[in-house]
């Protein structure tokens, strides 16, 4: 696998036959990105995840899209015939067990943090 | 009669004939897991836990019941649920959980007879073998502390316990297992049950088995596939009599056929001391009855590129249910959502965080098709390429890591894409073949894995290849923080 790519938040590789390309990834998709994702980065780790993620997409473009076209996407490695289940009825986990992990209650209700929306 | 040096399978006939033997147990844990806490192998560890295990046990036998497993001790990772121990994942996110529910592949381990010792430290979730996102500090490597362990298979290689249980998502459990000097087996997917672990990337990760010889990882993998109702991705397979299957001859068959991957001394990382025991273990396959054959494999080199987008994309949206309501860890903020984003950036690792924010922008519209759809089709190829090789081989055979244990001190690179720790392991993930590492040591004492992929549901022909390699190669380990007792003990 070529063309590990410096970091920077514009960067220029070569993708096998197919001449100079330029990759765009800016600190703003990846505080967006984090901001999906619901956690806060500091800057040193935005720049590290700009840097990874560039270093990645580039060697995935380095990878001939066209010898994919005729090969379907999987979410499963391996398919055996018949190995999904059928849905079934089982019996509950006791009530107490389910929530003793969840927000503190409080007669019929749970303390949850209190919203302020501006 | 000393527990930490016995093998399970031989310690299960001696209890199993006298179960008294049992009552020394609970102390001689307390005793050595104390010793060895400089290693930080364990995070949770309760010697009342053991006790009442062992008198159940104890009980089980005196009432005439045969338990393969009876007496064996065991390192669970802590993402494996245990009902009544707190479950940490070894994050802060999870550090007071106490699941409702024990994994199915721990209760079975129970049937047998076994302990369970304690709660391994490992990556945060699971995530990689690197030994720097764990809330509870680094596992340290029984050969040197230095150096990082990854997950419970420093319990074994410590000779702490006879078996460990760590999740397998790119190679982890395999990588933990070459980085200590002890045999892991990643089962086919499906073949042991899910419920009840802990994962980030559900369609990768696995329950894997980490043990110090063969015959004990026979009987843990005998003890714990099977099918099971409440994971909807386990394996109406039959499972097979692993332990007649390793043992039974060939019959005509002539001997293993093993496809060694063509190019596996091209890949940047690989170090010497890698290359050296690979290569010379290598010549000596022929003596041990495995017949060897170099095949290319093109688009193996890309199965880390893949796994990497896939597992990040699958963390993204998998680990997005911590978020301060429901589990644990809270921190407080002004509004819901702040509340949300201050959990999750104060609960995570700094290197779980950054993993899910590219998880998040590779699920972004822009980057979706043009990178995760690929990787999937990536997938599909990856595992085309080995079941065809597989229809003409009985194994294919690599590296199981480029490199021996990281050191713990290196440089703070929290993490890399793609990790090159799974350059030779993700592809078994990728199509859910099963995989095995066995251990060699390198020319200046420090150990290593050979790998081995089989046909789907073929377990057998891993651990048939295994028993080959261990009567050529016989097993050593350390003793549990050498380096302060002036040697390793080999």
């Amino acid at each position: 696998m070529e063309g590990l790519c410096p970091a920077g938040v514009e960067n220029l590789y070569n993708t096998r036959g197919k001449g100079w390309v330029v990759l765009k990834l800016t600190a703003e998709e990846i505080v967006k990105a984090a901001g999906e994702g619901r956690v806060n980065l500091t800057a040193a780790e935005e720049a590290e995840v700009q840097h990874q993620s560039l270093n990645i997409l580039a060697l995935l473009d380095a990878v001939p899209g066209e010898s994919l076209n005729e090969i379907p996407a999987a979410c499963y490695g391996h398919k055996q015939p018949g190995s999904t289940r059928q849905d079934t009825r089982e019996p509950s986990l006791p009530l107490a067990a389910v929530l003793h992990n969840a927000a503190d209650t409080d007669d019929y209700c749970f303390h949850v943090p209190r919203i302020v929306e501006s | 009669m000393n527990y930490p040096d016995t093998p399970a399978h031989q310690l299960a006939a001696r209890v199993q004939e006298k179960p008294d033997l049992l009552d020394q147990m609970p102390g001689d844990y307390a005793v050595l897991c104390s010793k060895s806490q400089n290693l930080q192998i364990f995070i949770s560890f309760e010697p009342q836990a053991i006790f009442q295990e062992v008198s159940t046990i104890k009980q089980r036998l005196l009432a005439g019941k045969s338990l393969p497993l009876a007496g064996a001790t065991v390192a669970l990772g802590d993402n494996f649920c245990t009902a009544g121990l707190v479950t940490t994942c070894a994050s802060r996110m999870l550090s007071s959980y106490e699941p409702p529910l024990t994994a199915r592949a721990v209760d079975a381990l129970r049937v047998q007879g076994s302990v369970i010792i304690g709660k391994a430290n490992m990556e945060e979730f699971g995530l990689g073998s690197t030994g720097n996102s764990s809330h509870y500090g680094a596992a340290k490597n029984p050969w040197d502390p230095d150096r990082t362990a990854g997950c419970g298979a420093a319990a074994a290689a410590a000779t702490l316990v006879s078996l460990a249980l760590g999740t397998d998502s790119c190679g982890e459990a395999r990588q933990a297992a070459s980085y200590c000097g002890v045999l892991a087996l990643k089962p086919s997917y499906g073949r042991i049950s899910r419920r009840g672990v802990i994962e980030y990337a559900p369609s990768l990760t696995q329950p894997g088995l980490m043990a110090r010889n063969t015959r004990d990882l026979v009987l843990a993998l005998e003890a714990t596939a099977g099918e099971d109702p409440g994971d909807p991705t386990s394996l109406k397979l039959l499972v097979p009599g692993y332990f007649s299957r390793v043992h039974e001859g060939r019959k005509g068959k002539g001997p293993l056929k093993v496809a060694l991957l063509e190019d596996w001394d091209a890949v940047p990382t690989l170090e010497t001391e890698v290359r050296e025991a690979f290569q010379a273990q290598l010549d000596d396959l022929p003596k041990a009855g495995l017949e060897v054959e170099a095949v290319s494999l093109p688009s193996f080199q890309e199965s880390s590129l893949a796994a990497a987008v896939i597992s990040a994309v699958e963390a993204f949206s998998n680990l997005a249910n911590y978020d301060g309501v429901r589990f644990g860890y809270r921190a407080e903020g002004p509004s819901l959502q702040e509340m949300y984003t201050a959990t999750r950036t104060s609960g995570f690792s700094s290197k779980l965080k950054q993993f899910i924010t590219f998880g998040a922008l590779v699920s972004s519209e822009k980057y979706y098709t043009s990178y995760f759809v690929k990787s999937q089709k990536m997938r599909t190829r990856i595992a085309r390429e080995l079941e065809s090789c597989l229809e003409e081989y009985d194994l294919v055979l690599t590296p199981t890591v480029p490199f021996t244990a990281p050191r713990l001190e290196r440089p703070r690179v929290a993490w890399q894409l793609p990790d090159p720790a799974h350059f030779f392991t993700a592809a078994a993930n990728l199509s859910g073949l099963p995989a095995l590492t066995f251990p060699l040591l390198s020319p200046s004492g420090l150990p290593v894995g050979l790998q081995f992929i089989a046909r789907f549901g073929d377990e057998a022909a891993l651990l048939k290849a295994a028993l080959l390699l261990e009567k050529k190669n016989p097993l050593q380990f350390p003793q549990p923080g050498f380096k302060d007792q002036g040697g390793c003990g080999r």
